[in-house]
């Protein structure tokens, strides 16, 4: 009984408080608040999903801010215009404070103009791995003002779009097969096409390694302690770390099998009459 | 529907296990072990390395330490597996080790041994369930396609016989003839050829597998070439015992296989 009382005489508080016509405007503003909110966010999911089934995860993302931003902003007009602001002095003083703003916020501005140019450009999407200087990781969202990136030691890199546009970026997972490049030493007393057949060899017993396209072998030159030759194998994208393992102890071993050496950096030292050495001996692993 | 026997011979088998009871499927390179335990199937495989090693399959009290099990939960007790010969699971480029040239106007089978897998299954509601697949030959990968785009498949080579008699007899493979006719007036070098297994039918002939063979016909550069998967027995056989139905039967069309023919590689 007590509770019923306290409920009608909070009810009529609040009624004479408020007035009817207040009281409208309140029941809207919380239709608003809890009816379109919530659908802006149902609406902006529904279009995200479908369109980045049909169109990819980039655009998905993209429709889905926009739809949800706009919504936001609909609904915020909205809620200004129930409670009786006057909208177009706010938009004026909104359009000289922009101005104001927009002197402040010239790299914003900047990462904005730069992240359309990303969306538009294409060049990697989210789920790509990419490499920009020192950093890689894969691609965790393209926003307005930033790339984000997951690092593989698990780090959140954030990236400004105008760095993106100015940078080199490699876009590592653009392609669906990769080519493990491998620099090799061997001893001056090695014969080429051995080492060549060797090779060779290795690439083809390795189940990781693609059979077509064939690897290539280069005999690079004479380096300093050995002759230099370079192999690239190629794989499919994802075996790429495996492969990259698996072929340096595959051409160890058939090294190793073969008698073929690895050389340690060396220098060869002549004794002059005095029986000093000309040079210092270096050895070093 | 054609009715798929339960065995074939010693190594291609069905087992019924008691619960905590194990088989082995083993080659020269590879054993899998299958355990029935408290109604679960688990199995695991290991590499050998014993080329006097039996081709086969038989119960076994012995399972070594240190095993990778995966095991698979059923709300139903089932007691009988099944080891059953399977295609590949990636389309095979097979490469003649010496390029065959086909002449104008005429037409040559080829001979060749396609590997073959092993699927582990269990009798389930009237029908096998497959609980895994194991490569008992380990395939070398390559790329069809450009470096764009493309599919991984297995690389195979092979000597392409002309005669069966020539082709080596061998129990984890399937023959599958190639049946390539030059329609055109000029010269064809047979260099690559894409099998997709999923369109192949597999057979049993006189404790020999054989798939069901393929047609190529070749009508010019410029014209399309057209590739055939036969749904019918080999013709070597026309009464032989069919023991796995295509997983994808083909359906007929003609394609361009840019791949299959040397002169039209454009990577």
């Amino acid at each position: 009984m007590y509770l019923i009382a306290t409920i009608e005489s909070v009810e009529e508080a609040v009624t004479t408080y408020l007035g009817d016509e207040n009281w409208n405007t309140v029941l809207r503003i919380t239709a608003l608040v809890l009816i379109a909110l919530p659908a802006v966010y149902i609406l902006s999911s529904i279009v995200g999903r479908i369109s980045r089934k049909r169109l990819g995860e980039h655009i998905g993302l993209l429709l889905r801010k926009i739809i949800r931003f706009v919504g936001i902003i609909a609904v915020i007009v909205s809620i200004l215009l129930e409670l009786g602001f006057n909208l177009g002095a706010l938009l004026g003083a909104a359009g000289v404070a922009s101005v104001a703003i927009g002197f402040a916020a010239q790299t914003s501005l900047s990462n904005i103009i730069s992240g359309i140019f990303i969306y538009w450009e294409k060049p990697f999407e989210v789920g790509d791995v990419i490499r920009i200087g020192d950093t890689s990781g894969v691609v965790l969202s393209i926003d307005l003002l930033s790339v984000k990136l997951r690092q593989f030691d698990n780090q959140f890199v954030r990236i400004p779009n105008e760095t993106m546009i100015k940078a080199q970026v490699t876009t590592v997972t653009k392609f669906p097969i990769r080519r493990v490049d491998l620099d090799l030493g061997v001893a001056y007393d090695s014969n080429i096409d051995h080492v060549t057949r060797v090779l060779t060899l290795v690439a083809e017993k390795n189940p990781r390694a693609l059979d077509d396209p064939k690897a290539v072998i280069f005999f690079k030159g004479f380096g300093d302690s050995s002759l230099n030759f370079m192999l690239g194998v190629w794989c499919e994208r994802t075996q790429f770390i495996e492969l990259k393992n698996s072929i340096l102890r595959d051409i160890k071993e058939a090294f190793d099998a073969e008698g073929i050496e690895i050389p340690f950096p060396q220098r060869v030292v002549h004794i002059t009459g005095d029986n000093k050495p000309s040079n210092e001996q270096e050895r070093s692993s | 529907m054609k009715t798929i026997p339960s065995k074939l011979d010693s190594h291609w088998n069905s087992l019924s296990l008691e619960d905590n009871e194990a088989a082995i499927w083993s080659t020269e390179e590879l054993s899998i072990y299958a355990q029935r335990l408290r109604g679960d199937w688990m199995l695991a495989e290991t590499t050998n390395d014993d080329p006097a090693g039996k081709h086969s399959v038989r119960r076994t009290d012995s399972l070594p330490l240190g095993l990778d099990w995966k095991r698979w939960a059923f709300q139903d007790n089932v007691a009988d597996i099944r080891f059953w010969p399977t295609f590949p699971d990636r389309p095979l480029i097979v490469k003649t080790r010496i390029p065959v040239v086909v002449p104008p106007k005429s037409s040559i089978n080829l001979y060749i041994n396609i590997p073959i897998w092993l699927e582990v299954s269990i009798a389930h509601k009237d029908s096998f369930e497959t609980l895994d697949k194991f490569s008992p030959v380990k395939l070398s990968d390559t790329w069809y396609g450009s470096s764009f785009e493309g599919q991984l498949c297995y690389a195979l080579k092979s000597r392409a016989r002309r005669n069966l008699d020539d082709l080596e007899n061998e129990s984890l493979r399937a023959v599958c003839m190639f049946r390539i006719r030059n329609k055109s007036d000029e010269t064809l070098p047979v260099e690559r050829i894409r099998v997709i297994g999923d369109h192949l039918n597999l057979y049993n002939i006189d404790d020999r597998l054989w798939a069901s063979s393929v047609d190529i016909i070749f009508n010019g550069k410029d014209e399309k070439t057209s590739v055939e998967y036969q749904t019918n027995a080999p013709i070597e056989s026309p009464n032989s015992n069919q023991i796995r139905e295509a997983t994808k039967p083909y359906r007929h069309a003609s394609f361009l296989d840019k791949f299959l023919f040397h002169p039209f590689t454009n990577d």
